[in-house]
């Protein structure tokens, strides 16, 4: 018995024992054996893959489905290039109309809004994380180091100015913030931001590793030195503009005005953008950049807008693919051949920036009556530009057998017929369709479109601004407008336009050749001419007559609001609610 | 070796058990005789495990499950003395009585009752701690097939919604005293089955004992890291010494829906589509002609013009269940044994129309347990405890609720000569579908297994006492799903014949497929638990002592993606020790030091001291003098304060490990454009990551009345839970790091109060009682990181309750173009008459988003009541619980709020919608203008107009019972017999009326609470 109790108490204290002394290491996790920082830098394979995330979203010129601003419109549809189908209640744009921007929906995350504020500040870190670590890749040279490096640099400057344009001052973020402590970061004056913006340029223009072209067509998409040039080049032109460059923004914010505006009008700015258009042009072509002339006036414009490089656009300092054979609805018109949501179309008003070829204007203020059977009488003179960028009736759509032609009239009465795609029979809203980018995708229900986000002309057009503003009327000035409207068939300026002539001609030169790419709506503000938007926007009424003539009568469509404070973005509600002390921007 | 001992020595007891049932004459030569009886508690209840013993002899027997017994004893002469745990002991002169109904009067005030705690078990005089307990015996009135329904409503502080009835499928969610953190899924209480922690659902009831509720910080906090949300300890039987008995009860039961929607029928679906397509556009053609809403009406062509009651089409009017259990129990002094096997069968609902195979919910579940006490040495106890259960669950391949909700009744007729029929205008709709399409199998098996071993040293110091436990449970699961393709055909009107009249033809789309191969996965995990612990409990003098030293470990594996390999561990110490003086003055104190692996290495283990102490103000001499115990029988004050933890974060583990980059983002380059994916920086991790701190006060005071008749507990309890696991919300959008979800910032207020009141006595020689129970628990939120909206602070959750719900302010509908013009624009859209008037709660001229606010409850109930009674007369027995729940509500969604969406149902109470030319001017509308393409969605914005008060009060539980006695019981040789009919969810009173409260009314909607009449029979040899 005795012997039993002795036993038990051992194996007792043995378990009892045995039990504590495994507990020190009992809750250690095995060796973590997850993918993390250390492991993406230790292999040129892996780090590509964060190169390639870099470019998540990037390629806005194009506002389709995909990337979805204002609920799968593009912006230019708060502009008086575009409207959207009006009873199509997801197109936010329809708020912007009726005054109600507002900052829960406009720039928060999602597809409703302008901006995604978020997302240029996932691009920025992306960017500081991959510069600070991509020296630690042991299996790959010192340049392709190097031109990661210069592209990080690139699209921290790019990701800064489209903050920059949209919100003025915000915060600087230099490294990759992990520690809580350091995580309230106040906006910074928008003079800071310009010269941060400026020094990421030069720091990528210093760059030796950094490529004037991509070496490989592989490599379309990325970053080169001609886009840091032409970035430095379009954030100075925004700088010396109106806007910003002043000492009373758009609406006194008392103390925080310097996060609205430069907080001094200096000429000397405009000198400086000229200085950096000429610099970019410079450099782009002595790196086979070039504006692209060789295709002819009709089809010049085609290719230096939507064409590959490799099809002969000499001119794209930076273009992306949104998608691969995406559905294309989003950028046809409901009445066209293969229907459409009707997103995007252009307005009258801005057909009217179009001249003929000869120089002269169509005269909308009257209506017009075509010859019998030719309904496209009026535009037949017109830009070549305009014939690339807008459909209209009776235009040639599908040019391949069978071709279609599009017919967008209501007959005048019972015994006309309407057209097809008349605006009764097809419940089309507008006149004008967009054709920018369908150019051979009329016939099938899918594309791939390549987005411009900087070309070439654009320098042409900032050195004719930023030199007309800085000097006047100059050769240099009226050489930089010739150059972009010879090529596609349109005479030379007019020698007699003075400085503020040229200014209002600049401006429309920029919202022809610029259409739809995301240029207008910033152009407007920057001009801080923002009445622009408040309308009225103009569409044409197109009747058949019972003796086949057709009538082109201009009427209004719409007002729409605009208000001061509207120059400037909202930050998102919910993220000056958080507290740290982001300053909404006046109005808001 | 420990099946040889359970083995033998549940042979020996069949060979006692045997010679006793088969010598019936072996009394009749003797002047024995036997008496037969019932012991009942001070509520009337039968008292199962009483040890009934013949005075001065070792002839001993127990009582049965429902208290009755039967012992042969010498003759009239003879005493019996009854003793039973908490009861004063009785003896009783056997005399001429044929039968002794003998209440227990509960000992020292039934304070010597004892109560399963933390790791051990104490007597109920020396409690401190908040600790309610329900013991087996109620639990089996309850005949449903989850134990998690059978405890709602029985215990104080219990609060809980079970959503759906489905078989298999029918958990209850139980939170002990509300919610106490931000994420009602993360405050749901620790659960542990004979100290293990295991889920407690698919317990048979007839194996179990107890189950004890921790509701504070002292009795919880040697759970410590995670004994925040309360604990639920169950405890399963045992053998007791004494002759083998062998208990058999049967159940027999019929399931009946609380409650089902109701929806339009054909016609008047038809005709309300009409009023509905002509609110949309008043100038086009009606999609159905007077002629055609004549023929839904009359029914004069069902195939093109149907009414089909998917419902009644599709389900039976009741389902069978049934359950038995066996169990044999008993022992002597070396070993004891309680020994169950138990099954349960439930069919579904729905009717069957296939033949092949059967496709009804069902579920089948086959229970063990076997729980076996050794005596190796008169100091050393070992007990081996194997429980567990094998289940297989059936459920139709589709979900035919959803199905009926997205069907039309004017769709289909449902089947036409044997077919699955569509119509054009149901564009393919036939909720049958859901029952032809295969079905879904799951299988389960558990096995839990505990070993355990005591060792008493008295031989050193009295009262000390050592144990060890292991643990090792098992589960494997296994889903297959059968699906097959069927025939549909859709019913048209097609010239066959060329005599220019159409003619009706069923067009087949589809073939009658045969069962594919199954699609399969499994799930498997172990765990594995060990306890070691020294006890000590000894008294000296007035002066009693006891103290517990306790150690634990377990890991649990288990298959996951995520952390493919890596176990799941736990860590404790435990220590308690606890003093009373003349067990009048009580003082406890608690302590865990408990790790969890979710967090670092330095923030990993953590502190959990309780203190609590109590007056037993009734031992007092004073106020035994001056009061007297006929009046104040018992009153007992008690307060506890301490900390305990919670740890869970969803399935979240290892939040502090650095972030992992994960492939995913990327673009598109090349002039010929390709996909490159990319890799991106995963959650940071947080470094610091710790337990949720929870400090809980607990007040209370229990009084007994009048000789004990009337009895009165009352709990008031605080808890502040700081701490709390929760995502930052305000890191500026600048950082763009993805954080981890859980930081511990998070901050909870919850309080509320618990009262219990008691009444029993007797009338004549029958005894009745009545109990009620009603508990509160209300939470606040104190912080969580949310970007706090100053303009409009009725928008921000902080200083609401968890799960609050935001809506707009219903305010009627508008009846004219002059009530829209004078009314706020709303959402920037041109409103309709009919259209919803919601308030505009900033006062600033329009409708938006800023105009909403806290609207009615959360849909988790914030009362919790029970009231329930029972009276004994003669052989009857009858019990009744009633329960509710209130300050609960429910969101209505989907097809209950968007009516002829998408080819979908309508239910019935549309009818009172606001319609131009309503008789009554529209006072009495309850639903938006009919629409039927829901271009504007603000009339169904979540609203005081769609959420609907879900408190209820139900008929949980009626018993009536019968107990068999004389001639009857000797002729079938059992000891005792009952029948009886018992009911679950019998009646329920709410002011939701289209379904069951506890249901949910969206696209989800779950299989129906269910009503169940139970009629059964107990035998026990």
């Amino acid at each position: 018995m005795k012997f039993k109790i002795f036993f038990s108490i051992i194996i007792f204290a043995a378990i009892f024992l045995l039990g504590l002394s495994s507990c020190k290491k009992y809750l250690e996790m095995p060796a973590q054996t997850s993918f993390n920082v250390d492991s993406v830098f230790s292999r040129y394979q892996n780090a590509e893959r964060l190169l390639f995330d870099l470019y998540q979203f990037q390629g806005r010129a194009l506002a389709t489905a995909l990337n979805g601003k204002l609920g799968s419109t593009s912006v230019s549809t708060i502009t008086d290039e575009a409207i959207c189908f009006t009873a199509q209640n997801g197109y936010t744009a329809n708020n912007v109309y009726a005054g109600s921007i507002n900052s829960t929906w406009f720039t928060v995350n999602g597809t409703n809004g302008e901006d995604v504020y978020d997302n240029h500040w996932k691009t920025i870190r992306k960017a500081l994380i991959l510069k600070d670590n991509i020296d630690r890749v042991p299996d790959a040279p010192a340049d392709v180091k190097g031109r990661i490096k210069g592209e990080c640099a690139a699209v921290m400057a790019l990701e800064y100015f489209e903050m920059f344009k949209r919100y003025g001052g915000v915060p600087i973020v230099k490294k990759a913030l992990n520690d809580a402590e350091e995580f309230v970061i106040p906006r910074a004056s928008l003079d800071s931001v310009y010269k941060h913006i400026i020094s990421l340029c030069d720091e990528a223009i210093a760059n030796p590793y950094f490529p004037a072209k991509v070496p490989d067509e592989k490599e379309f998409g990325r970053l080169t030195k001609a886009f840091a040039y032409g970035l430095k080049a379009r954030t100075m032109l925004y700088a010396a503009s109106p806007l910003f460059n002043t000492d009373k923004p758009y609406q006194d914010f008392g103390a925080n005005n310097k996060l609205l505006c430069l907080m001094k009008y200096d000429k000397n700015l405009w000198a400086s953008a000229a200085q950096a258009a000429r610099e970019a042009i410079a450099y782009c072509e002595q790196n086979g950049y070039g504006i692209v002339k060789s295709f002819g006036p009709t089809r010049n414009y085609k290719v230096a807008s939507e064409d590959v490089p490799k099809a002969g656009n000499t001119e794209v300092m930076y273009g992306t693919f949104q998608a691969i054979n995406q559905s294309k609805l989003y950028w046809l018109g409901r009445g066209t051949n293969m229907g459409g949501y009707a997103a995007t179309e252009p307005t009258q008003n801005h057909i009217e920036k179009y001249q003929n070829t000869d120089g002269t204007s169509v005269n909308w203020n009257t209506t017009i009556t075509t010859p019998v059977n030719d309904p496209t009488a009026p535009y037949k003179k017109l830009d070549p530009r305009f014939h690339l960028s807008v459909a209209y009736n009776g235009c040639l759509w599908v040019t391949t057998t069978p071709t279609y032609n599009l017919e967008i009239y209501d007959g005048v009465d019972a015994s006309v017929a309407h057209g097809r795609n008349g605006p009764i029979v097809a419940k089309t809203q507008f006149a004008y369709f967009t054709r920018k980018w369908l150019n051979g995708f009329e016939s099938s229900g899918v594309w791939t479109p390549m987005s411009p986000y900087m070309r070439l002309a654009e320098m042409y057009l900032i050195l004719a601004e930023a030199s007309n503003e800085a000097n006047g009327p100059s050769a240099e000035v009226f050489a930089a407008l010739d150059v972009i409207r010879t090529r596609s068939g349109m005479p030379i300026v007019s020698k007699t336009l003075d400085q503020a002539g040229l200014r209002k001609f600049i401006e429309n030169e920029r919202s022809i050749e610029l259409y739809l790419e995301n240029h207008r709506y910033f152009d407007v503000k920057r001009l801080k001419i923002g009445d622009v938007f408040k309308g009225p926007i103009y569409d044409v009424r197109v009747i058949r007559q019972k003796n086949s003539t057709y009538t082109y009568t201009k009427y209004k469509y719409h007002d729409r609001a605009w208000f001061p404070h509207w120059y400037l973005h909202p930050f998102p509600y919910n993220e000056v609610n958080k507290g740290y002390g982001l300053v909404q921007n006046p109005g808001w | 070796m420990a099946i040889f001992f359970f083995a033998a020595s549940l042979n020996s007891f069949q060979v006692q058990a045997f010679n006793h049932l088969n010598h019936p004459g072996y009394d009749v030569k003797s002047i024995r005789s036997v008496i037969k009886g019932k012991l009942t508690n001070e509520w009337g209840e039968g008292l199962a495990g009483c040890t009934i013993t013949e005075k001065g002899t070792k002839n001993s027997t127990q009582s049965g499950a429902d208290g009755s017994f039967s012992i042969d004893v010498q003759g009239p002469s003879s005493v019996i003395v009854i003793t039973y745990v908490g009861y004063e002991s009785q003896e009783v002169k056997v005399g001429n009585l044929n039968n002794y109904n003998i209440s227990l009067v509960p000992s020292a005030a039934n304070m010597d009752q004892v109560v399963v705690v933390g790791y051990s078990s104490q007597k109920k005089a020396t409690v401190t701690g908040a600790i309610s307990t329900v013991k087996g015996a109620d639990l089996i009135k309850s005949p449903v097939p989850n134990l998690t329904a059978a405890v709602v409503g029985r215990v104080p502080g219990l609060l809980s919604v079970q959503r759906s009835g489905q078989p298999g499928n029918d958990e209850t969610t139980l939170r002990i005293r509300g919610i106490g953190t931000l994420d009602n899924g993360n405050a749901a209480p620790l659960v542990l089955v004979d100290g293990v922690e295991r889920p407690f659902s698919r317990i048979d009831p007839n194996e179990v004992e107890s189950i004890s509720v921790l509701k504070d910080a002292a009795s919880t906090a040697v759970y410590g890291i995670r004994g925040a949300n309360g604990v639920i300890l169950v405890t399963t039987l045992k053998g007791k010494e004494g002759p083998a008995k062998v208990n058999y009860s049967g159940n027999y039961a019929v399931q009946v829906p609380t409650r089902l929607p109701k929806f339009l029928d054909g016609y008047n679906f038809s005709l309300l589509q009409v009023e509905a397509q002509l609110n949309d556009n008043p100038t086009v053609t009606p999609m159905f002609s007077k002629a055609e809403l004549e023929k839904f009406k009359d029914g004069s062509d069902p195939l093109f013009y149907p009414n089909i009651d998917w419902l009644e089409f599709m389900m039976n009017d009741y389902a069978p269940q049934q359950q038995h259990n066996v169990n044999i129990s008993g022992g002597t002094s070396v070993a004891k044994y309680f020994v169950s096997l138990g099954y349960l069968s439930q069919d579904g609902l729905w009717k069957q129309f296939v033949k092949e195979y059967n496709n009804n919910d069902l579920y089948k579940k086959f229970n063990f347990r076997s729980n076996l006490d050794l005596d190796i040495t008169k100091s050393t106890r070992a007990n081996v405890q194997i429980g567990g259960f094998t289940s297989n669950r059936s459920t139709p391949g589709g979900s035919p609720f959803l199905d009926i909700l997205a069907a039309a009744t004017n769709g289909t007729p449902g089947m036409w000569q044997g077919k699955v029929i569509t119509l054009a205008r149901a564009n393919g709709r036939n909720a049958l579908g859901a029952l032809f399409d295969g079905f879904d199998r799951y299988s389960n098996s558990v096995l839990n297994l505990n070993v355990g071993l005591n060792q008493k040293f008295d031989f050193i110091t009295k009262g000390l006492a050592a144990r060890v436990k292991g643990a090792y449970d098992s589960e494997y699961g296994q889903s297959r799903g059968f699906s097959r393709s069927f025939a549909r055909y859709a019913a048209e009107m097609v010239d066959v014949n060329g005599d220019g009249v159409p003619d009706p033809i069923l067009r087949q789309s589809g073939e009658d497929g045969v069962l594919n191969d199954p699609s399969e996965s499994f799930s498997r995990s172990k765990r594995v638990y060990f306890e070691a612990a020294m006890e000590y409990n000894n008294t000296f003098g007035k002066h009693g002592l006891t103290g517990l030293l306790l150690y634990t470990q377990r890991k649990q594996f288990y298959h996951s993606l995520s952390y493919p390999g890596i176990p799941l561990g736990y860590q404790d110490f435990v220590t308690r020790f606890t003093y009373n003086y003349s067990q009048k003055y009580l003082v406890e104190f608690n302590m865990g030091r408990n790790g969890s692996e979710n967090f670092p290495i330095n923030s990993r283990f953590g502190w959990f001291p309780a203190v609590s102490g109590g007056w037993v103000v009734t031992n007092e001499p004073l106020v035994k003098k001056f009061i007297g115990e006929d009046v104040l029988s018992y009153l007992k004050l008690r307060a506890s304060y301490g900390a305990v933890g919670n740890d869970r974060m969803g399935s979240s583990r290892f939040m502090y490990f650095p972030s992992e980059y994960l492939s995913g983002g990327g673009a598109i380059f090349g002039e010929d454009p390709v996909s490159r994916t990319g890799y991106y920086e995963g959650k940071l991790g947080n470094p610091n990551v710790t337990w949720e701190k929870s400090l809980k006060q607990n007040y209370a005071a229990e009084f007994r009345f009048l000789k004990n008749k009337l009895s009165l507990n009352l709990d008031y309890f605080l808890e502040k839970r700081s701490n709390i696991l929760t995502a930052r919300r305000t890191v500026p959008s600048h950082v763009a790091a993805v954080l981890q979800d859980a930081y511990n910032i998070g901050s909870v207020e919850n309080g509320g109060y618990e009262i219990e009141l008691g009444w029993n006595d007797k009338i004549g020689k029958s005894s009745y009682w009545v109990r009620g129970n009603y508990s509160f628990a209300r939470n606040k939120i104190l912080f969580m990181d949310e970007a706090y909206n100053t303009q409009f602070p009725l928008l921000n959750q902080t200083g609401q309750r968890v799960g609050e719900v935001f809506g707009y302010t219903f305010m009627g509908f508008f009846n004219s173009q002059d009530d829209i013009n004078k009314w706020p624009r709303q959402f920037n859209m041109d409103q309709r008459p009919g259209d919803v008037k919601y308030a505009d709660i900033t006062g600033d001229g329009i409708v938006d988003v800023n105009d909403r606010s806290p609207i009615m409850n959360p849909s988790f109930p914030e009362i919790n009541y029970g009231f329930s009674g029972g009276f004994t007369i003669k052989n009857f027995d009858f019990s009744f619980l009633f329960q509710g729940a209130a300050n609960m509500s429910m969101s209505l969604g989907f097809n209950a709020l968007l009516p002829f969406s998408a080819y979908g149902s309508a239910m019935d109470f549309i009818r009172e919608r606001w319609y131009a030319g309503s008789p009554d001017n529209n006072a009495n509308a309850k639903i938006p203008r009919l629409t039927l393409n829901y271009a504007d969605m603000t009339n169904y914005y979540n609203s005081s107009l769609w959420i609907r008060d879900a408190a209820y009060l139900r008929l949980r539980n009626v018993q009536i019972a019968y107990n068999m006695s004389g001639s009857f019981l000797k002729k079938i040789g059992a000891n005792s017999m009952k029948v009886f009919a018992n009911g679950q969810n019998l009646l329920t009173w709410d002011t939701l009326k289209f379904i069951d409260p506890e249901n949910i009314a969206t696209g989800s909607m779950t299989y129906p609470q269910l009503k169940v009449f139970n009629f059964g029979v107990n035998l026990q040899f």
